[in-house]
Parts: C-alpha cells; structure tokens; sequence
C-alpha cells in the first residue's frame, strides 16, 4: 500500500513538474537563505569584528522578514498547486480512493516535498556559507580568513521554522479534501465567474489610505518624526493598494462597462470586460507583486545608495580627518592645543595636508520675528525642525570656514548667511541687538549638510571678537562666570594610507584625552576622526546593503515565482474564451492582439503603480536617510532609477519568458 | 434562388509528416435554396464537421468552390475573413460557446459591436428577437445562472441578431435534454418559417426529422437525400431512421 502513494505522488510530480519545479526551487532558495542569515547571525567570528554586532543585529531583523515572507510566498503556491490538482483527487475519489487515503497520498508528498526542501536548502546554505561570509566580509572591508563552519544552532533554528511550516500547509491539504466532495473536486476551478460587486466604500477608502500615505511621505520635513511616520505610511500606502487593486480597479471598470456609449465600441467591449475577469481573479496576487516590487525596490535602492556612498556619509559626518572641538568660557589662545594635535602628528609620520580652525560663538533656540529665544520655556516641547542654530563667528573665523572675505563690518552690525535667506533687518541675541548689514543664501557647502536639513542654520558674522564679547557678555550674566561659552573647532586633513590615519588618529584622540584643561586651555575637549569611525560604519551600512541584496534577491524570487504561477492560471483561463470569440466572428489577429494587451495591462499595471509608490516615497526617504548622515540624494535618486530600470527589465524578461508558458497553453488544443 | 451552392467540393489531410493523406471529402455537390431548412446527416468520420468548417469558412478546401449568393468564400482573404463570417453567417454550436463572463445580452451584442453599432441600433435590433425567443427576462443574466436550453436560445439569438443569410448549426441538440432540444427545435423551424434559410447538420434522428430536407453524407460524398414534401415529422422519422439503417448496413438505396 504505501508503495502505491509512493508511485502516485512520483507521477504527481512528474505530470505536473511544471508546478512543482518552481515551488521546490523556491523553497529550497528559501530555506537557504534564511539559513545563511541564520549562521550569519551566530557567527562566532563576526562577534570579535566591529560592526560585527551591527551586522547581527540587521541580520536578526532579516531573518524575522524572510519568515514572515516564506510563509505567505510557500502558502501562496500551495494553495495554487492545490487547485490544480482538484481535479485529480476527485477522479481518485470517484475510482474508489477513500479520502483517508487521498489525505495519505497528501501526506506522503507534501513529506516528501518539506524534506527535500529542507534538506537541498540547509546543504546549499551550507555550502555557500564560506562564500556569502567571504562576499560579506569584502563588504565590510573586513581582512580576516574566514574558516569553514556549519552553525549547529543555524540548522535547528531553520528544521523549526520549516517543518512547522509545512505541516501547516499538510493541515491545509488535507483539510481540503477533507472538506469537499468528489463532484466539487472534479469541476475543480471550472465553477461559473460571478461578475464582481463594486465595493465602492472599499475604493474609497483605498484612495483615502493611498492619499494619506504619500501626503506623510511627502509633506513629513521633520526627519525624527519621519522614523515613526515611515512605518504608519508604509501601512497606509499596503492598505490602499490592495483596496486599490481590489476594489479601485473593479469600480472603476464597472464605471466604463455603464457608461454604453464608451463600452459598446469593438476596442473597449472586450478590453473592460476581460479586465474586470482578470481583475476579479488576479487583483490580491497583483497587488502582491506590487507590494513586493515596491519593497524591493526601496531596499535596494537605499541600501545600495548608503553603500556606494558611504565616503560621502563620512565625509558628511567628519568634515575632516581629524576634527577637534574645545569649550572655553573665554576666548583662548589655540596654540597650546594646536601644538600638541601637531606635534602627534608629526610624531606619527603624517604630514598636515589641510588645517583650518575656528572660534564661535553656538547658540539654539527658536526665532520669534528677529529675536533668538534660548530660554526654552518649561513644559514647552518644541519641535526638533523648529529649532535655529547660530553660529556666532568673527570675520577672521569665517574666511577659515567658508573661505568668503566679508570686508569691514561696522559695530553692531552682522551678516547672515542662512537658508533660507534672513529677512529681517535686525538680530537680536541674548538681548542684544545687532543691525543686519547684509543677508546672502547660504549654498550646500556651508553647513554639515545633515544639520543644515534637520534645523535651521546661520552663520552671523561680526567684525571682531569685541562683538562677540557683547553676546559672551550677556550669556554670562544669564548662566554664569564659569560656564563654556566660546567654542574652537579645528579640523585637520592628513596624508597617508587609511592604516596610518587611523593610527595617527588613536594617537591625537589618547594625546587630547590624557591632558589636563590647563595644558590645552578648554575645559572641555572632544576629538572625532574619520578612519577610527569608518569600521562601524561600515558594519552599520555594508550590514545594511547585505541585507538588501539579499531581500533583494528573495523578494525578486518571489515576486518570479507569482507572476509565472499568475500566467498560467491565467492561460487556463483564457484558453476557452480564446477559441469561442474566434469562432463568433472576432478574427484571430484581434482576438490575438486584445488578449495580449489585457495581459501585458495586468502584468505591468503593479510594477508601474510600485515606481509611483517608489517615487512618492523620495521626499521621505531622502529625509531618513539624511538621519543616518547619507547627505547625497542626488546618488540616491540616481540609485532609485537605476534600481528601477534594472528592475524593470528582469521583470520584463520574466514576464516574456513566462509568456511563453502561456501561449503553450492557450495554444495547446487551439491550433 | 439558390443561396448556397456547393461544388465539386474536395478536402485531403495530409499528416503533419506528410506522408499519410486522409480524403475527408471526395466530392460533394448540393445547393440550398432561400428559405430552406436542410439538415446534414452522417456517421463520426463521414465528413459532416469538415464539411461545416468549410461552409463556415473555418477551414478551406483543397478544390471546389462554395458560393454565397454566387460569390466564392474560398476566395475571400484572411483579413476579410472574419467579417465576411460576422456579417453573413451565423453559428449555433453544440456546446453554445457563451462567454462567461458576459452577461447574455453581451453576449447577444457581441457580433453587432464587431460590426460596429451604435448602442441604440443594437437595443432595437435585440427585441425583437428576444421576445421570439422568449428570454427578454433573463438577458441581464449571467450564463451560468441559466439553464442549458436558455444558453442555447441565447446562442441562437447571436445568430440571429445580425440578420445573417444564412444560418449554420452544428449539433444544437447536443447538449440538451429531451424537453429543451424539442423546444429548440420547434424554433428553428419557426425561424424557418419566417424565411430565414438554416443548415443543420446533426447525428439526432429527430432534429434532422423537422428539417425540410435532409442530405445524407458517407465517406465524404453526398449519398443520398430525402425531401420532407408533405410528410409529418413521424413519417420524416421513420424515413431518416431506415435510411441511416441502410447506410449503416452498407446496403444500396434503390427507390
């Protein structure tokens, strides 16, 4: 006997390879990769790198996607299987199978399938463990031998997920026959097509949901509130599509199919008709492929943008090599700190390339009409985008900064550069008010771009430091004598290899660190350098651009897999509806021509709405990005697009390659 | 007036290898005149579906010719084709061949919006037909809310609706019970009877038994044909069912 469900399940899967080639592939991609992520997680050599525990830590939040998706992708295809093989069961039934042994027959395969998959995923993520650790690795510029490993909790933490999911899709199989009767079984998908309701609250309330999600992601300039706002727009915009899709698409077919004069046309008669068929049978795996469009391509797009521009993320983030910054309550003399920074320098081999330094005066508060109001009234939390900061510079400071000579500026007065341009005639800091001589608009090579984004930035410039006194003067009386008040910002560029500067760099921040305040002259001192952040940095964005290639590829697979399953439901379909039009006097080119567009209509219609999902995200991406000190958003639209064509044209091969399935078998018996 | 001649009619298949040639037809001649209502008889095999696919244009033969009032549709270009099929021809089928998911009266329309009507014209031209064939109810229905005979009154509306010349029936019994193949019958010979021409062509002793003529077709000739003249439907019965006896038996006809 159970030789029998043996050989029934062999020639299952051989009739219908077609189906179970593609699911079995997936699967066992599937289970590898989570495997991978897996190991990766638990990788006990990354543990001792750094950025090591960044790359844990995405790759944790990885894995918990990729079975969030393996599940609904795995009972996706099932269920499709399923319906095709209705008809089957019911011709076993009605030879004399009883259901308990259809149910067996089930059993066995799906066994058979789960172990197969799992076994092939967990040997190939074994197998390309070293490989993906040495892709990762070069990533992350990481120069380590990585030695062959088999993560033993890896492999359970995968046979747990895996096998409870697959025996949820045997409940569901069997369930299936459990639940039916032989003549259902055997009419299988052929049921009659109700034409579909219009469910017009549900197409507004899509509309309403798409319409808030890009209003957030347009409208959003505050980045923190962004980081919240993100996820309630990405809800939003999953909401409205599948209502769009769903019930958007059929009410407005439905609008077309009432109005007699546009429907009645040879052209429109047939398209709105077979649309509102497909729509009705096709509109959740549409808005799938939509969804998981969009998401690959955000992925994608940012990951690989943070990636490649990640010099420019620590260019943002460190102006310079080395950059230096002293608290004093007097204006100081530099020289005593400069000296030593220098002489570490020099001690270390490296020459100055590049130094400039400067003495300010940083205020914040919010502006009220031409005053600076820092006291931060209690109770009063005000918003991170409302906040203003001024830099108080001399002229002398100023041509360091920007490297613009103001000329003589008159006492009490100032010139702002500021964006956008300051409009009103005085300033007034600290109770002191200062003429404003001239205002200019500040370009992007003033400020620290992120800062200039997240708050408003000034630069005021004062002729000397007797003007910066006034200000010092007044803060003095609000906060006292001994509070810091003045800040010194020097910032240095190096030569040498990346290996030197870091070791430069550990040797300045050990210097500064181990002197007293007296033998720098700043009661308070703080040292970043560029090198010595770059390995977390690296961790923080090659974990990140990791995970996108590798969500990349996963949702890419997915999104495959649905669009081949898609087209050869619907080649069943329309095999049928093919052969009659023909024979009721449509000739063979237009019926030919009228198919194809319908089907090219489906098939594009969610990859187009995921680039209008795409591009409406931008505004807030950009922002998120500019979170994490990814300043050029110029790269990333320019990742956007690409990441949109490259995109679109694997789609488009897939969507050819599977056309040829489909005219298989709409042509099958036609010819 | 003749409205259909049939000509020295020839149809060979050759295998797809090419080295087998089957003669569906080997030659058949009849005509049917305006108004008539013949039925084609014949065993699986004797040509009958060939013949039909070739009256309806479908398919094309390899000599003869075949004239719709006097022009030769074997001539027509592919392009021209399917219009010519639309604006003069109109097709029952066994199995109906309503789209799903058209309601009937779409499925009605489906020929005049190829033509290229105005929604209004299209209104006018499906009452009355509607109402003779008695589902003026039902049109905003869906093909699988309707019964079996329902769907092939909705078919043999389609035919209808385009005022075509001629009419051309492929088993419509076939699908139907005994109650709605009487029902369906009893219209074709009331659409006869308001002079539209219909060629049936059946396997059902009692469809051919209302048609006014009935040609016999074996081994892809015409090989025998009875006129109803003013016999009933019993008398036209039995009459067919000796001569299939014959047929089947091999025997000669000799009357």
């Amino acid at each position: 006997m159970n030789k029998l469900y043996v050989k029934l399940m062999a020639t299952n899967i051989k009739n219908g390879k077609r189906f179970y080639l593609p699911y079995i592939l997936a699967g066992i991609l599937i289970v590898m990769l989570f495997y991978n992520m897996m190991a990766i997680y638990y990788n006990e050599g990354l543990s001792h790198m750094s950025g090591g525990s960044d790359i844990k830590m995405i790759m944790n939040f990885g894995t918990r996607v990729v079975v969030i998706f393996s599940f609904i992708f795995i009972f996706y295809t099932n269920s499709f299987i399923m319906k095709r093989r209705k008809k089957d069961i019911g011709i076993y039934n009605i030879l004399g199978m009883e259901k308990r042994h259809i149910a067996m027959e089930l059993f066995v395969e799906t066994i058979t399938i789960a172990i197969t998959v799992i076994v092939c995923g967990l040997v190939t993520g074994i197998v390309f463990d070293k490989f993906l650790m040495m892709f990762l690795y070069k990533i992350l510029e990481f120069e380590t031998s990585i030695k062959f490993t088999i993560s033993i909790q890896a492999i359970c933490n995968s046979l747990i997920v895996y096998i409870i999911l697959y025996s949820l899709t045997m409940v569901y199989n069997v369930l299936q026959v459990k639940l039916s009767n032989p003549i259902e079984l055997l009419r299988g998908g052929n049921v009659g097509e109700k034409e579909p309701k219009t469910k017009i609250i549900m197409a507004i309330a899509g509309f309403v949901c798409l319409g808030i999600g890009y209003y957030i992601a347009i409208t959003t300039e505050n980045p923190i509130a962004a980081v919240t706002l993100f996820f309630v727009a990405v809800v939003l915009v999953i909401i409205g599509t599948y209502c769009l899709f769903t019930a958007g698409s059929i009410a407005l077919l439905k609008m077309l199919k009432n109005n007699k004069n546009y429907y009645y046309k040879k052209k429109h008669f047939i398209a709105v008709s077979g649309m509102l068929y497909r729509m009705k049978q096709n509109a959740t795996g549409l808005a799938n492929i939509c969804i998981l469009s969009t998401m690959v391509l955000v992925m994608v797009s940012t990951t690989v943008s943070m990636f490649i521009g990640e010099e420019d993320i620590l260019k943002t983030r460190f102006e310079t090599e080395i950059n230096i910054a002293g608290y004093s309550d007097q204006p100081q003399d530099s020289s005593k700190l400069d000296k030593i920074v220098e002489d570490e320098i020099n001690k270390s081999g490296r020459k100055i390339t590049n130094k400039y330094g400067h003495i300010g005066i940083n205020l914040a508060g919010i502006m009220k009409g031409s005053e600076l109001d820092t006291k931060g009234e209690d109770g009063i939390q005000y918003n991170y985008s409302d906040i203003t900061f001024i830099n108080l510079v001399t002229r002398e400071s100023f041509k360091n900064i920007i490297n613009i000579d103001t000329g003589d500026i008159p006492e009490d007065e100032v010139i702002i550069y500021s964006n956008p341009e300051y409009t009103e005639k005085e300033l007034k800091l600290q109770g002191h008010t200062f003429k404003v001589k001239e205002s200019f608009k500040a370009g992007d090579e003033f400020f620290p771009v992120a800062d200039n984004t997240i708050a408003n930035c000034f630069y005021a410039v004062v002729n000397d430091y007797n003007e910066l006194e006034k200000v010092a003067s007044k803060l003095r009386e609000q906060k006292g004598s001994d509070t810091d008040i003045y800040t010194y910002e020097l910032h240095i560029d190096i030569d040498g290899t990346k290996e030197q500067k870091k070791q430069c760099g550990n040797a300045v921040i050990k210097a500064i660190r181990d002197k007293k305040s007296d033998e720098t002259g700043y009661s308070a001192r703080m040292v970043e350098t560029r090198e010595n952040n770059r390995e977390s940095f690296f961790g923080l964005y090659g974990g990140l651009f990791f995970l996108g290639i590798f969500l990349g590829v996963m949702f890419l697979m997915i999104t495959v897999l649905i669009i081949f399953y898609k087209q050869i439901s619907e080649g069943y379909e329309d095999r049928e509806r093919f052969i009659i039009m023909e024979k009721t006097g449509m000739g063979k080119k237009d019926v030919k021509t009228s198919i194809r567009s319908q089907i090219r209509t489906v098939f594009l219609l969610p990859i187009a709405v995921a680039a209008i999902h795409v591009t409406a995200a931008f505004p807030m991406i950009r922002r998120l990005l500019l979170m994490l000190n990814m300043a050029n958003y110029k790269l990333y639209a320019r990742c956007t697009v690409a990441t949109i064509l490259v995109f679109a044209v694997i789609y488009i091969i897939v969507f050819l390659l599977t056309s040829r399935t489909y005219y298989k078998i709409v042509g099958e018996e036609n010819r | 007036m003749a409205i259909l001649e049939v000509n020295n009619l020839k149809k060979i298949y050759v295998t797809r290898f090419g080295s087998n040639q089957v003669q569906a037809l080997s030659n058949i001649n009849f005509s049917v005149e305006a108004g008539e209502y013949v039925a084609i008889m014949g065993e699986s095999g004797s040509g009958k579906t060939t013949l039909l696919n070739i009256l309806a244009a479908l398919d094309r033969p390899t000599s003869g010719e075949v004239l719709l009032e006097g022009k030769n549709i074997t001539g027509i270009k592919e392009k021209e084709i399917s219009a010519f099929r639309r604006d003069n021809l109109g097709f029952v089928f066994q199995d109906f061949n309503l789209l799903d998911n058209f309601s009937l009266k779409d499925n009605i329309f489906l020929p005049l919006v190829l033509q290229g009507m105005s929604p209004g014209n299209m209104e006018q031209k499906l009452r009355p037909v509607a109402a003779k064939l008695g589902i003026t109810e039902i049109l905003s229905k869906y093909p699988y809310e309707v019964s079996g005979g329902q769907k092939q009154r909705t078919a043999v509306a389609r035919a209808l609706v385009t005022s075509p010349k001629l009419i051309l029936a492929d088993e419509p019994t076939g699908a139907l019970d005994s109650k709605a193949a009487d029902s369906l019958l009893k219209l074709f010979k009331e659409i006869n009877d308001d002079g539209q021409t219909v060629l049936m062509v059946t396997h059902s002793t009692k469809a051919a038994s209302n048609a006014k003529r009935v040609l016999f077709i074996k081994d892809g000739e015409v090989f025998h044909q009875i006129y109803r003249g003013t016999m009933n439907n019993e008398e036209m019965y039995s009459k067919i069912s000796d001569t299939l006896t014959i047929l089947a038996t091999g025997g000669d006809i000799n009357e």
